[in-house]
Parts: structure tokens; sequence; C-alpha cells
């Protein structure tokens, strides 16, 4: 029973490492067909579990699974034509 | 004569668009993000075109782009089909703006009929550029095409829009647009047409009818 409880609280504690929020800032992001395509490349990476669109603030919210780094984010915007300005973890 | 006259005012467009720093339809885009598909479908009583794309990376696409002249109410006689190759040379992606510009090389077969059904190479070369931001948005083109037996055909696009609200990309946005268009073909004035854009999501329709009574339908989508 106790060794239950301790795999699961670790695998509970291991889980949220990963789980996170990234608030990404991007430039150039003006339009509708720009967020569609940013959402789609996001959303075809398996960390990825949402995708939140703010062309008033030019901000991307992700809430993640796995981890998901920098140069993977970077990448990503690239691949769909924009930059980055910002990116923040919570 | 129309070709001369077609260089001269194509000089004078670009001059006038660099000046102003006019450019593409950023919502026009002929490259979208990699991997992204998309169709895109303009409509007049007297052309039909059409250009559906694969884009490889954020800068190439290749795609399919058809044209198809007629006389109003007849089907088209006289059509062009290419294959495409896009390029985009450069962006600028700016915190609350975006601004780019295209090159187009397209390469195909002219079908037409001349009292008897011919088929010719024809191609065609286009430079696009765009400025938007989420208020205002800005385009001007500039194409010529040509085939064996044909003079060659310039036209010049230069579009300027305003969006009366501003919306996210899960709402309903309204653009409104004005176009100027000219084919520099003899005898004929330059079109001016008022539009009104709707975007919603990934699908973008336009509606618009000219000062010289042309009633056009435009559809985009990126999938």
């Amino acid at each position: 029973m106790k060794k239950s409880f301790i795999i699961a609280t670790l695998l509970f504690t291991s889980f949220n490492a990963m789980a996170e929020k990234i608030i990404i800032g991007v430039d150039g992001m003006v339009c509708s067909f720009c967020a569609q395509g940013i959402t789609k490349k996001f959303k075809a990476e398996k960390a990825v579990s949402s995708v939140d669109v703010k062309l008033e603030d030019h901000k991307v919210t992700l809430e993640t699974k796995s981890a998901l780094s920098d140069d993977q984010i970077k990448s990503i915007i690239k691949d769909a034509g924009y930059s980055i300005s910002s990116i923040v973890r919570e | 004569m129309r070709s001369l006259l077609g260089k001269c005012l194509l000089k004078k467009y670009l001059l006038a668009a660099a000046a102003l720093g006019l450019s593409g339809a950023s919502q026009a885009h002929p490259v979208f993000y990699s991997n992204g598909w998309g169709v895109m479908l303009w409509n007049s009583p007297d052309k039909t075109e059409f250009y559906g794309a694969y884009t490889l990376t954020h800068r190439i696409a290749t795609g399919i782009r058809y044209f198809g002249f007629r006389e109003p109410g007849e089907y088209p006689k006289d059509n062009y089909t290419l294959g495409q190759l896009s390029l985009l040379l450069k962006r600028w992606n700016a915190p609350s703006s975006q601004g780019n510009i295209y090159a187009t090389f397209a390469g195909g077969l002219r079908s037409f009929d001349d009292g008897a059904k011919k088929n010719e190479a024809a191609f065609l070369s286009e430079v696009q550029a765009d400025w938007e931001d989420r208020r205002l948005y800005t385009l001007g083109k500039v194409s010529v095409m040509k085939s064996k037996s044909a003079d060659a055909i310039y036209a010049a696009k230069t579009r300027v829009g305003v969006a009366p609200y501003l919306a996210e990309f899960t709402e309903l946005n309204t653009w409104m647009i004005l176009e100027l268009e000219d084919t520099f073909e003899d005898g004929k004035n330059p079109s001016l047409t008022p539009y009104i854009r709707l975007f919603y999501n990934n699908f973008l329709t336009e509606l618009g009818y000219s000062l010289d009574g042309k009633v056009k339908m435009n559809f985009m989508t990126h999938f």
C-alpha cells in the first residue's frame, strides 16, 4: 500500500513537472490565416495538449503534457513563417 | 502597341508601389506555412482564376494555376493551365505588422479556339508585395503572361483594405477593400472595385461590384 502510494506520488509529480503553460510572443502574427497556421503546427506536436491564439496580444498560449524545448518552439514558429519575441513558462 | 504601353505603365506602377511601400495581399499569399495546402478562386464575368498549392517550406510553394478568359455569359475559350513555383523573397515580422515580397514563375499550356482548337506553351511571372497590420492592409502586384501566338498580357493590381473592427481568428473578421486593377488593354480603363471581405477561421470570401458593373466573387482557404 505504502509502496503504491509512493509510486503514484512520484508519477504525479513527474507528470506535473513536464506539463507546463507556455506563453509565446509571436511577431508578424496579424491575421486569421497566420493564427490558423501556427495552431495547426502546434497541434501536430504530441507534447502539446492545447493551443490558444490571441491576435490582439500577439501571443500563443500552449498547455503541454510533456517537455517542449525552446528550440522546438522556435523551429515550429519559424516553419510557420513567423518570429518569436518571447517565451514565458508558468 | 499594347505591350509597349503596358511596359511603360508597369514601370510607373512599380515605382508608385515602391514609393508607397505597397505590396501583395498578405491574406492572399501564394506561399503559406510549411506542409500547408491552400485553394484560391477568383471569379468575374470575363475571367475565372484558380490557384491550388502545397507549401514545402515557409519560403517555397508549388501549385497549379488556371486562368479562363471568356466573354460574359459564355464558357472560357482561352484557357491557361500552368505549373507554378512561388517564392517568399523577404518577410518582415514586426510585433503588430507583417510585410512580404513574393516572386512567382509558372509555365504550362494555353488552350484556345480561333476557329480551330489549338494548344501552345505559356508562361507567367509575377511580383507581389504586401504589408498589413490588424487594421490596415495593402497589396501591390504586377504580372506578365505570354504565350507563343498572343501578345503579352500585362496586369497590375493595387489594394487597400480597412478592418472596421478588430476580431480574433475564431470570430468573424470583416474588411472593406478597394481594388484598382489594370490590364493595359487598348480602350480599356482600369477597373475600380470595392469589396467586402469576410474571414472566419481558415475561410475567406470576398464579394465585389466594380464601378463598370461587374460582380466579382473570391474564395480562399488554407488547410
